[in-house]
């Protein structure tokens, strides 16, 4: 593959489609902050860019008794509202026909760092791709941060070592095949000075983990993250603000060993109505103040809320963003042809006026952006915009704004230009439109001038370029001499095009950024790629890549290499490289005979496994047949590093989690059926025992003969005397009773669903029981279910232990009636016994003890017929049919 | 209550008093807060943080399966007292909420173990 151009495109995006004038500065400046420049060129270079917008919680935002918030009316919403809009004009502007791929993730953090919901199956943190279907949500994600503001802390050190790891990831997941990871952006919001839990040991702790060589903010630096810190400096004084702005550029106070402007660009404002200027000009190299007009008109332009702006053949654009300063208020616009169109809250998101598509978007109630896309003659001229309160409650609102013109010309690299180190190479630019077609008309790009700078990747130096041209004729040269003792395998060219004001307001400048690929001398072999882009690496697992050499036609050569210092994060405990074939040495270099080719493979091996980009170089050294000096040509490797799940842990997890969402309902239950086994304190109930036959024709009579009848007095209380309370146990007229939970030892019946209940009987002597209340189960051999209420039962115990069927069987039959009741009770519970007796006894059979008992049958009120029902209690009927338990 | 011997009365119609109490009814809001459970626990599948996970689990899995075990505990009450089964139909729905709300607590516990380990 030749050495080509590679970057074309993409311009200025980043350094002018994302805004207007700024809040930071009073005069423009000459060019665009190291930190913006910094990302335009990685965002046209791999032509993606991860952002991840991290917004401060705590409680100091809202109003408090006796503390007012810093900004209890969620001015900080409206900001990354206003980021986000910018991300999305980024993400849908094309440039020589390339978009950059633009996704964002919101966070906030106070003594927590939580992502906003969203939704992705991998389950990494979940960023969205912005584009224009996906911004609505995004804003709606933005304004659910407007109730979070009830954190406690402010802790930098928790906020940006998530950050950091979540960008890591996230670039090693897009890399998992190799290939451009992705750009990173962190934007960073706190009206809060660094605060932790813990004190000043926790703060000084936090300081060191945050700065300390290899720490936090150097990880990020290293993995190439571009940190804008915006403060609402209310409630911060200036030594915190140093801190914070150390954090991103190391700042005076310094931060790690590795910052500088163009890691990270720190602002602060301490009007939170500014934020939304703030945020919005976040990458804008030329951001002006906002101009505060008012105040507004009624339903007429006045001079006081009134501004205009020129548009100038080679315009293409213009972006009015504005803080209403009230609610309700409408911006009037009129094109030079006299249309006119007031945007409101609620109204049509875009409108035509003079032949131009003009969109509005409220990013808060007093806050709006009027993006104009300029097209036709009838555009050109004075637009005129007034600020109107209809309604006229709040004339004394004073709104501001700021304006951005954007031209559709850009300086663009002629041909494919290659760099051969001694020998001067020339440059040619022509200006061009968003298509590539050459623009030089109109009075833009004649008065534009063009600047030039190439960075030596190897050296990281910066040298600017002398360029000559005019804008009349759209064309600009300059020569780059390449130094001779430069190893690097290309160059980074960056072109920026400037233009004059038009009527007062900024046209914003326009970068390109290309990269020049060096050659070596003629008859030296190649090495390629000029950059080595390998997979992420998990966990200690290897990475690698291959390296081409080819031969020239006309002579040989070799090649050995050299793998320089990996530099890596700490936790990765050193990269060990590795070459195959093993070509370290002149000794052992790679020998290609003329027209040849071959590979060498270089692989890399964490000693740890960890989260951050590993960078190293491979040093080619080259040698010709034809040309004993030796050339050495630095080969850049990246890759980041991701770690290993830690796959059993997380099985087990999962296993112990899903136990737990069923033992916990089940012990809840057994809890409950523990706790509420116990029946009626005995003390309320009273039982008679009465000595009787049950003759299947007569029913039950007394052992004379005589009709069973009771009195009150044939009863006694089962306990007389003590404190009422529940018992677990009783013995009553020579009958055991036990309440039983689930999972209690007798019986070991697991009825969880049924609840507690109670047993009668010891297990060897036959019983029977019944109740006026609810049906009752024939447990084990021996036992019979009895209520814990006990009153309305009666229990009947066999004295013969086998009869013959029909005839008369004698027995003794308890029954339970309730203290101070009537003994209408004690008789009914006899008739009841008189009607189920009967059959009951017909179905006894012999126990082990050789006496008999009841079969497994579940008798009750309704089973007046005999017609039991089997009741297995070690299964489960479902609970479908009367008398069934489960 | 008359004689239960007397041939000439009807031991049924004497016994009416007890044979059957009131109906307490079934606890449809049972089933409707568990369906609500098991919808917010779905919802909570689109959200990214653990906590929210955790809170998903919760709805997802625990919350339903112990309502349902105390409806299942109510209706096996009804029956005893007053004789009425739960409806197929019912049994069905409760037994689908816990195994739909036992998958998706399956899923925030997947994320959960991720998210840890």
């Amino acid at each position: 593959m030749s050495r080509a151009v590679r970057l074309g495109g993409v311009v200025a995006l980043l350094l002018s489609v994302l805004s207007v004038g700024g809040a930071r500065a009073q005069t423009p400046p000459a060019s665009a902050p190291p930190a913006v420049a910094n990302l335009a060129s990685c965002i046209q270079t791999t032509g993606r860019l991860s952002t991840l917008i991290v917004i401060d919680e705590s409680g100091s935002l809202r109003n408090a008794p006796g503390q007012p918030g810093t900004d209890p009316d969620n001015q900080r919403v409206a900001g990354v509202k206003a980021a986000l809009t910018g991300l999305g004009r980024l993400a849908d502007t094309a440039i020589d026909g390339n978009t950059p791929k633009v996704e964002v993730l919101l966070a906030g953090f106070a003594s927590t760092f939580e992502t906003a919901p969203g939704f992705n199956p991998d389950k990494t943190d979940p960023f969205t791709a912005v584009s224009s279907d996906s911004l609505p949500g995004l804003l709606a994600q933005a304004d659910s941060f407007a109730a979070r503001n009830t954190g406690r802390n402010t802790d930098y050190r928790l906020a940006l070592d998530r950050a950091r790891r979540v960008l890591s990831d996230r670039a090693a997941a897009a890399t998992a095949s190799g290939g451009e990871a992705p750009c990173r952006a962190l934007i960073f919001f706190t009206d809060g000075k660094y605060d932790v839990v813990g004190g000043d040991a926790a703060l000084r702790a936090g300081r060191e983990a945050l700065c300390a060589k290899d720490g936090i903010t150097d990880q990020m630096r290293r993995d190439g993250v571009v940190t804008f810190a915006l403060a609402l400096s209310t409630n911060i004084g200036a030594s915190d603000l140093s801190f914070l702005e150390a954090l991103t550029n190391g700042g005076a106070q310094g931060c790690g060993t590795t910052g500088s402007a163009a890691t990270g660009l720190f602002l602060s404002v301490a009007d939170r109505d500014r934020l939304i200027f703030l945020f919005g000009d976040l990458f804008n190299p030329s951001p002006t103040p906002p101009t505060p007009v008012g105040p507004v008109c009624v339903d007429a332009p006045c001079p006081s809320a009134a501004g205009s702006f020129e548009v100038v053949p080679g315009v293409s654009r213009f972006l009015l963003r504005a803080a209403t300063g009230a609610e309700g208020i409408v911006v009037s616009l009129t094109a030079p042809n006299g249309d006119t169109h007031s945007f409101a809250i609620g109204g049509p998101p875009e409108a035509g006026l003079a032949g131009s598509a003009v969109t509005q978007r409220w990013i808060s109630p007093r806050g709006v952006e009027i993006d104009g896309a300029i097209s036709g003659a009838e555009s050109r001229g004075t637009w005129r915009f007034t600020f109107l309160d209809p309604s006229g409650d709040h004339l004394d609102a004073r709104p501001s704004y700021t304006l951005q013109l954007y031209a559709d010309a850009s300086a663009q690299l002629q041909g494919e230009p290659k760099v051969t180190l001694g020998q001067p190479t020339d440059l040619a630019f022509q200006l061009t439109d968003a298509q590539g077609n050459a623009v030089a008309q109109g009075p833009l790009a004649e008065a534009a001038h063009v600047t030039a700078s190439i960075i030596d990747p190897s050296t990281g130096r910066a040298t600017d370029l002398p360029v000559a041209g005019s804008g009349a004729h759209g064309q600009f040269h300059t020569t780059f001499d390449a130094p001779l003792d430069s190893t690097a395998s290309s160059f980074e060219l960056r072109v920026t095009t400037k233009f004059d004001a038009v009527g007062g307001v900024e046209v914003s400048s326009q970068q390109r950024t290309y990269e020049l690929e060096r050659v070596l001398p003629a008859l030296y072999p190649r090495v390629r790629p000029s950059e080595l882009k390998l997979p992420s690496a998990e966990g200690t697992k290897k990475t690698s890549g291959k390296l081409t050499i080819q031969a020239d036609e006309r002579s040989g050569g070799c090649v050995w290499f050299e793998i320089l210092s990996p530099d890596a994060p700490s936790d990765a405990r050193g990269v060990t490289p590795e070459l195959s074939p093993p070509a370290s040495t002149p000794t052992q270099c790679i020998r290609v005979e003329p027209g040849q080719h071959k590979t060498a493979t270089v692989v890399f091996r964490s000693g740890h496994e960890a989260s951050g980009s590993v960078h190293a170089t491979v040093r080619a050294h080259v040698t010709s047949d034809r040309n004993p000096a030796e050339e050495t040509v630095d080969i850049p490797v990246r890759y980041e590093l991701r770690p290993t799940p830690n796959v059993p842990l997380r099985i087990l997890i999962f296993l112990t989690l899903l136990g737990i969402g069923i033992l916990i309902p089940l012990l809840l239950l057994h809890g409950l059926n523990f706790l509420s086994a116990g029946f009626e304190p005995p003390q309320k109930v009273r039982y008679a025992g009465i000595d009787l036959i049950v003759d299947p024709a007569a029913g039950l009579v007394l052992p004379d003969g005589e009709p069973v009848a009771m009195s009150y007095n044939d009863t006694d209380r089962v306990v007389e005397e003590g404190e009422a309370r529940r018992e677990r146990s009783l013995e009553v007229d020579d009958i055991s009773l036990r309440a039983i939970a689930s999972g209690s030892r007798h019986p070991r019946s697991l009825s969880l669903l049924r609840g507690p209940f109670g047993v009668a009987g010891d297990g060897e002597s036959p019983l029977v029981a019944g109740s006026l209340h609810q049906t009752l189960r024939t447990l084990q051999p021996g036992y019979h279910e009895v209520p814990l209420a006990l009153t309305g039962t009666w229990i009947f115990r066999p004295t013969e232990a086998t009869a013959e069927a029909g005839s008369p069987r004698a027995g003794r039959l308890t029954v339970f009636i309730t203290d101070g009741g009537s003994i209408d009770q004690a008789n009914q519970l006899i008739a009841a016994a008189s009607l189920e007796l009967p059959a009951a006894l017909a179905v006894l059979q012999p126990t082990d003890s050789g006496t008999s008992v009841g079969q497994a049958t579940g008798i009750g009120p309704q089973d007046w017929q005999s017609d039991r029902i089997a009741d297995d209690p070690s299964s489960d009927s479902g609970g479908e049919s009367p008398g069934h338990d489960i | 209550m008359g004689d239960a011997w007397d041939d000439e009365t009807n031991p049924l119609e004497d016994l009416g008093t007890f044979t059957y109490e009131e109906d307490p009814g079934a606890r449809t809001w049972m089933v409707a807060a568990g369906v609500a459970s098991v919808a917010a626990s779905i919802l909570l599948l689109l959200a990214s943080a653990v906590t929210a996970n955790l809170a998903g689990y919760v709805l997802g899995a625990i919350v339903p399966i112990t309502i349902v075990a105390f409806y299942r505990r109510h209706s096996q009450a009804r029956l005893a007292k007053v004789g009425v089964a739960l409806s197929r139909l019912r049994s069905v729905a409760t037994t689908a909420l816990v195994v739909v709300g036992f998958i998706v607590a399956s899923a925030h516990a997947w994320f959960i173990a991720k998210a840890l380990a």
